[in-house]
C-alpha cells in the first residue's frame, strides 16, 4: 500500500553509501592512488614530484573547469582540444608581431571566448545537438589553426611568456596558483551565484527551467563561452610552458577534460549533477596515475589502457550512484 | 452480445496497482463475453489506461488476476506474453517506427522468412497488402515509411499491426484526436479574487490557451491586458514579470526540477529575493522554504531531492514556486492530476486562498468537473479551440457542467 510521503525519504545509511560513491569515493581513490605509488617509489614521494603532478595537471583542470559547466547544462564541447590550437597560435603570433606578452595574452584568451560563443549559439539559439556542433567544429578549429600556420608551429615567443611557466610564489608554481584562482571563482560561481543554480536547473531539466522564466539559451550559450575562455586560458599555460604557439597542440584535450569532469562525479548522462570540486580532483587523479605509471617505467601503451580502465569505472560508479538515488 | 453460461473470453478479478501515493486501478473485476464491444468510459485520470497498460503488459498489475480463456496471464507480464495471450493493443498515440516501410511495422518481430532467417520481403509485402485490404485501406503503399503518410493512414496502419497477430481480445485506446488547428479567437476577462475555471474535453486546447497566455507557446494572434494596460508576451520570462504564471499539467516533465532540492526548487523562479548581487543567502532559502513547508504543509526535508516525494507533495512544491515567484495571475492546469483526496483538498484551499489576496485571481483548468465546482467562481467551457459556453456562478455545477461540456464538445467532434 502506498505510502505516506516519507517512506521515500532515504535512510541515514542510504545517504552515507551515497556520499561515499559520490563525492568522497574519488577522493579516496586518489590517496589510494598516492599511498600505492609513494609505496612503490621513493622518487614519488618527493615534494619536487607532488609539484609537478600539480603542474601537468594546470592545464587540463584549467579546461575540465569549463568542460564541468558545459556537462552540468546537459551539453559536452568536443572543441576545446582544436579551440586551445587555434587560440594560442593566434596569441603567439601577436606576440612575436608586437612583443607584447600580455597582448598577445588577451586576445588569446579573447578567440577562446569566440569559439564558445560560435558553439554556443549554434547549439542555443539554432538548436543543434552540442555533440555535433562541437565535434564540427573541433575540426574547424584546428583547421583554421593550420591554414594560419600552414602548420608550422610558432616559436621564438618573447622571453616573458615564459613567467608563467617558470614563477613560483610562496612556494608553489604560478600555474598551480592560477590553477587554484580558477577553481575557487568556478567554485563560487556553481555553488553560490543564482547563475549556478541557473545551469544546474537548465542542465536538470531544460523545459522546467525555462517555465520557471530562466532563460536557457542564454545559459547555454554561457555555459559553451566560459569553456572556449578557459579552454584558451589552458592554451596560454601550455604556451607558456612549450614557449611556442602549436597547431597540433592539444590533441584530444577533450577526451582527458571529460574523463576529469567524470571521474569527479560530474554524469555525462544526466545534466544537472556534479560540481566543480570533483572535477579538481579528478583532474588530479589523471596526472598522478600518469605520473606514477611513468615513474614506474610502465610503457605509455599501458598508460592508455589504465586510463580507459579508470574512466570506465568512473562511468560504472555514475550509474550505480544513479541507482542508489532512486 | 450473446448471454451464454459459458466462461467470459476475458476475466478481470480484483486487479489493483499502486503508485506512490495514488490508488490508480482499485480493485477492478469486469468480464467481456466473446463477440462483445465494450467501451469503457471515464474521467482523465480514472485509471482507464492503466487497466489497459496492465493487459497489455506495459505495466505490470500489482494484485488481481486476469484470465483469457480461462487461462491466467502471469503478473509479470510484457508486451510479448501478453501477444502471445491474444491480447492486442492499438494506442492512439502511435507505437510505429517512423523510419520502417508500412509493412515493416505491421510484422515486426513476426516477418515471414527465407531459410528461417532473412526476411522474404515479398511475401511480407504481400501479407501486409492483404492484411490492409481487410480494412479496405488498399490504398497504402506498403513500400511507404511510416513517416511519409498522412496521420489516418498511420492509424490504419497501426491497427493492421494489432490485428496481424491472432488476437482474441483487442483494446483501442481511442482518445481524441487532435488536430492541429490552435486557438480560435478566444477573448475573456479574470476579475480580481476570481477563480475562473476551463473545462472541456481533452483536445479542446484549454492547455494551449493557457501556454500562449504564459508565453511557453508563441501566442499567434491577439493581446492580453493586465490591469487595463497591454502587456509584451513572449517568453515566460516576461510572463513572470507581468506577474503572470503557469503551474504546468506536468509536474515532472515541466514543472519541477527533479534532481534538485526543495528549497532550491520553491525559489528558482525568483532568485532575486534570495541574493544580493547575485550571491545567493542560503539562509534565507531555507527559511522561505520552511514557512512554506508550514503554510501548506509540505512533508520532505528542505535539502532532499523532489524526485523523493510523493505526487502530492511534489505538486506542493510546485505551488509553493509559483507562490514565491509573486504572481497575481496564476493559472493552475490540472492541479490535482494523480494526487490522493486529502492533498486534493489541500490544494483546492490554497487556490482559494491565492485568489482572495487582495489584486490576485487563479485560472483553473481541470478536467474533474467536480473540482472545477468546487474551486471555481466562474466556468468557461472550450471546445476544440474555442470558448463555446459561459457558465455564472449561480449556475454552476456538476449536471450543468457535464452537459455542456458533452454537447459542446460533441457538436463540432467528429472522431
Amino acid at each position: 500500500m502506498p505510502s505516506t510521503a516519507l517512506s521515500s525519504q532515504k535512510t541515514t545509511s542510504q545517504i552515507v553509501k551515497e556520499q561515499i560513491v559520490g563525492k568522497f569515493g574519488v577522493i579516496i581513490g586518489l590517496i589510494f592512488l598516492f599511498a600505492v605509488f609513494g609505496f612503490l617509489s621513493p622518487a614519488f614521494r618527493t615534494w619536487g614530484n607532488v609539484t609537478n603532478i600539480l603542474i601537468q595537471s594546470g592545464t587540463n583542470a584549467v579546461i575540465a573547469a569549463g568542460m564541468t559547466f558545459v556537462i552540468i547544462a546537459g551539453g559536452t564541447d568536443l572543441s576545446v582540444g582544436s579551440t586551445v590550437a587555434l587560440s594560442s597560435v593566434i596569441g603567439a603570433d601577436i606576440m612575436i608581431k608586437t612583443g607584447n606578452v600580455g597582448l598577445g595574452i588577451i586576445v588569446s584568451l579573447f578567440f577562446g571566448l569566440v569559439c564558445g560563443a560560435f558553439n554556443g549559439v549554434l547549439i542555443a539559439y539554432i538548436g543543434l545537438p552540442p555533440f555535433i556542433v562541437t565535434l564540427s567544429t573541433m575540426w574547424l578549429y584546428r583547421g583554421i589553426a593550420y591554414v594560419l600556420t600552414a602548420g608550422q608551429a610558432i616559436v621564438n615567443l618573447p622571453e616573458a611568456n615564459m613567467k608563467l611557466a617558470l614563477g613560483r610564489f610562496l612556494g608553489l608554481p604560478a600555474i598551480v596558483w592560477l590553477m587554484l584562482f580558477v577553481y575557487v571563482i568556478c567554485y563560487i560561481v556553481l555553488a553560490k551565484l543564482t547563475i549556478g543554480r541557473k545551469i544546474y536547473a537548465t542542465g536538470d531539466n531544460n523545459e522546467s527551467a525555462r517555465l520557471s522564466g530562466i532563460n536557457v539559451k542564454g545559459i547555454k550559450t554561457l555555459v559553451f563561452v566560459i569553456s572556449g575562455f578557459l579552454a584558451a586560458l589552458g592554451g596560454v599555460i601550455l604556451m607558456s610552458r612549450l614557449n611556442s604557439g602549436q597547431p597540433v597542440a592539444g590533441q584530444s584535450f577533450e577526451m582527458s577534460a571529460i574523463a576529469a569532469a567524470v571521474i569527479g562525479g560530474t554524469s555525462m548522462t544526466k545534466g544537472g549533477v556534479g560540481g566543480i570540486s570533483g572535477t579538481l580532483i579528478g583532474a588530479l587523479f589523471i596526472s598522478t596515475l600518469l605520473n606514477g605509471l611513468v615513474i614506474l617505467n610502465v610503457s605509455s601503451f599501458w598508460q592508455q589502457v589504465f586510463m580507459g580502465v579508470v574512466v570506465l569505472c568512473a562511468v560504472a560508479l555514475d550509474i550505480y550512484r544513479k541507482q542508489l538515488s532512486k | 452480445m450473446s448471454k451464454q453460461i459459458s466462461k467470459p473470453l476475458l476475466e478481470i478479478r480484483n486487479v489493483s496497482k499502486y503508485y506512490p501515493g495514488v490508488k490508480a486501478l482499485d480493485d477492478v473485476s469486469l468480464d467481456i463475453e466473446a463477440g462483445e464491444v465494450m467501451a469503457l468510459l471515464g474521467e482523465n485520470g480514472a485509471g482507464k489506461s492503466t487497466l489497459m497498460k496492465v493487459l497489455s503488459g506495459a505495466i505490470a498489475r500489482d494484485g488481481g488476476d486476469v484470465y483469457i480463456d480461462g487461462k491466467s496471464l502471469p503478473v509479470n507480464n510484457t508486451p510479448l506474453t501478453a501477444r502471445g495471450y491474444g491480447v492486442a493493443i492499438i494506442y492512439q498515440e502511435l507505437s510505429l517506427l517512423s523510419q520502417l516501410s508500412v509493412a515493416e511495422n505491421i510484422y515486426l518481430t513476426q516477418e515471414p522468412t527465407v531459410a528461417g532467417k532473412f526476411i522474404d520481403y515479398k511475401k511480407l509485402h504481400a501479407q501486409a497488402k492483404g492484411q490492409l485490404a481487410k480494412l479496405e485501406a488498399s490504398h497504402i503503399d506498403t513500400h511507404l515509411k511510416v513517416e511519409e503518410l498522412a496521420l489516418p493512414e498511420q492509424q490504419m496502419v497501426e491497427i493492421a499491426k494489432a490485428l496481424a497477430v491472432d488476437c482474441r481480445v483487442i483494446i483501442m485506446d481511442v482518445r481524441d484526436i487532435t488536430d492541429g488547428k490552435q486557438i480560435k479567437g478566444a477573448s475573456f476577462k479574470l476579475y480580481s479574487h476570481e477563480v475562473l475555471g476551463f473545462g472541456g474535453l481533452i483536445g479542446s486546447k484549454r492547455t494551449e490557451l493557457a501556454r500562449m497566455l504564459f508565453g511557453a507557446d508563441k501566442l499567434q494572434d491577439g493581446k492580453i491586458y493586465v490591469s487595463g494596460k497591454p502587456v509584451a508576451s513572449g517568453a515566460p520570462a516576461q510572463a513572470i514579470r507581468n506577474k503572470i504564471g503557469y503551474l504546468s499539467e506536468n509536474r515532472k516533465e515541466e514543472g519541477l526540477n527533479l534532481g534538485m532540492s526543495l528549497k532550491e526548487n520553491t525559489v528558482l523562479i525568483d532568485m532575486g529575493a534570495v541574493s544580493k548581487m547575485g550571491y545567493i543567502n542560503f539562509g534565507k532559502i531555507s527559511q522561505i522554504f520552511e514557512d512554506y513547508k508550514k503554510s501548506i504543509n509540505i512533508k520532505g526535508f528542505a535539502d532532499a531531492m523532489v524526485s523523493s516525494l510523493s505526487g502530492g507533495n511534489q505538486q506542493k512544491v510546485a505551488i509553493a514556486k509559483w507562490l514565491h515567484a509573486g504572481c497575481d495571475v496564476l493559472i493552475f492546469d490540472e492541479p490535482t492530476r494523480g494526487i490522493d483526496v486529502a492533498a486534493k483538498a489541500e490544494i483546492y484551499t490554497l487556490i482559494r486562498r491565492f485568489a482572495d489576496q487582495e489584486g490576485k485571481a487563479a485560472i483553473v483548468i481541470s478536467s474533474d468537473v467536480a473540482e472545477l465546482v468546487d474551486v471555481c467562481d466562474r466556468v468557461l467551457v472550450m471546445s476544440r479551440g474555442e470558448i463555446v459556453e459561459e457558465i455564472q456562478p449561480d449556475d454552476i455545477s456538476q449536471d450543468r457542467l457535464l452537459k455542456s461540456i458533452v454537447r459542446k464538445g460533441g457538436q463540432v467532434k467528429h472522431a
